[in-house]
């Protein structure tokens, strides 16, 4: 335990992006444990139609965060709605961060198109890796499966509108958040658990055995 | 306002007493540069930079004081008062302590020319302002 903290606050410090001014650090907007959404990071760009909701901590010593207002240096490549981004078009645009009418910090974000999905296992907050093969189930078990937008090799950041389906052999439920099922494994049988977000298509054989 | 503004950068820029320094940089394959010399900011569209200034003006040394910033043409480019986490010394015909530095930012917004003044206690100047796509 006692190493496992130093290496838990290592992961998070890699986590978050300084603004340029160095005034702000950003991340995403995460549960403080929930791991795989925490670490994931500004590591990344955002996806086309990805919607990232962040965290803005003021890092000016002495001084509580202020009321801060988001702007976007190309509302045609980036918007943002509140304090979250939307990717719109492939490109960069800063995000700048306004405090009335003074700038407290900025980050150039890049903005890039999907071309393929890919389905991720998590498990007791972590986050185990892209699913490539096929997974076996026993009935009963449970599997916690997120849909992340990819570019080729590149893991995008932000939100889509996601659709699950799956056969009767599985059942799909929904976990509170729209990119993340848990499926639980019914009956013996084949199932094809299909989810489509991004305009992509992603489809994870399962097996469950008796 | 801006035609004000335009006429006192006029009579300011015979005696510049400014100096402005980029304290950030462009991300990569884009252009966020500050020429102190000839006055001119060539910036990338969707591209912030921030920059410093200092002010050297009868016999003070230090942080620019009272910054306001305007801009020609808002729809090409815009400016802001900034913030830096970080104090400068500052002299007054002596030792006059450690102020707040004094920054700005720019922001490209589209492809275009415009012009941007800033006028403080210490003096004023106005910079031309390239976007580039």
């Amino acid at each position: 335990m006692k190493l496992a903290l130093p290496c838990l606050a290592l992961a998070f410090a890699a986590c978050a992006d300084d603004g340029a001014l160095g005034n702000t650090t950003v991340s995403p907007e995460c549960s403080p444990t929930d791991f795989a959404c925490v670490t994931t990071g500004l590591d990344g760009p955002i996806a086309v139609g990805g919607v990232l909701p962040l965290s803005i901590d003021a890092d000016t010593a002495g001084t509580s965060s202020s009321l801060m207002t988001l702007m976007s240096a190309d509302p045609a490549v980036l918007k943002t709605s509140g304090t979250e981004i939307v990717g719109v078009a492939p490109g960069v645009a800063a995000m700048v961060m306004l405090s009335g009418s003074s700038v407290v910090d900025f980050l150039h974000v890049y903005v890039v198109a999907p071309n393929r999905l890919g389905l991720h296992r998590l498990s007791d907050g972590l986050e185990r890796g892209e699913l490539v093969e096929h997974v076996d189930l026993l009935v009963g078990d449970e599997l916690l499966v997120s849909v992340e937008p990819y570019r080729d090799t590149q893991r995008l950041l932000g939100r889509g509108t996601t659709t699950w389906t799956g056969a009767p052999a599985i059942a799909v439920l929904q976990d509170g958040v729209p990119a993340r099922r848990r499926i639980v494994a019914r009956t013996p049988g084949e199932a094809d658990l299909t989810v489509t977000s991004f305009g992509f298509s992603k489809t994870l054989h399962i097996t469950v055995h008796p | 306002m801006t035609r004000i503004l335009l006429l006192l950068s006029i009579v300011l820029a015979g005696c510049e007493t400014l100096t402005l320094s980029a304290i950030t940089v462009p991300p990569p394959g884009k252009t966020a540069h500050l020429d102190d010399e000839d006055d001119t900011i060539d910036i990338s569209r969707g591209v912030a930079l921030g920059f410093d200034c200092l002010a050297n003006e009868d016999g003070y040394n230090g942080p620019c004081r009272d910054p306001r910033v305007s801009v020609a043409d808002d729809t090409v480019a815009a400016i802001y008062t900034s913030y830096s986490d970080a104090l400068a010394e500052s002299y007054n015909y002596g030792h006059a302590g450690a102020r707040g530095r004094t920054s700005f930012v720019v922001v490209g917004l589209r492809e275009g020319k415009t012009e941007v003044f800033i006028t403080t206690k210490d003096g004023g100047i106005s910079l031309d302002v390239n976007v580039k796509p």
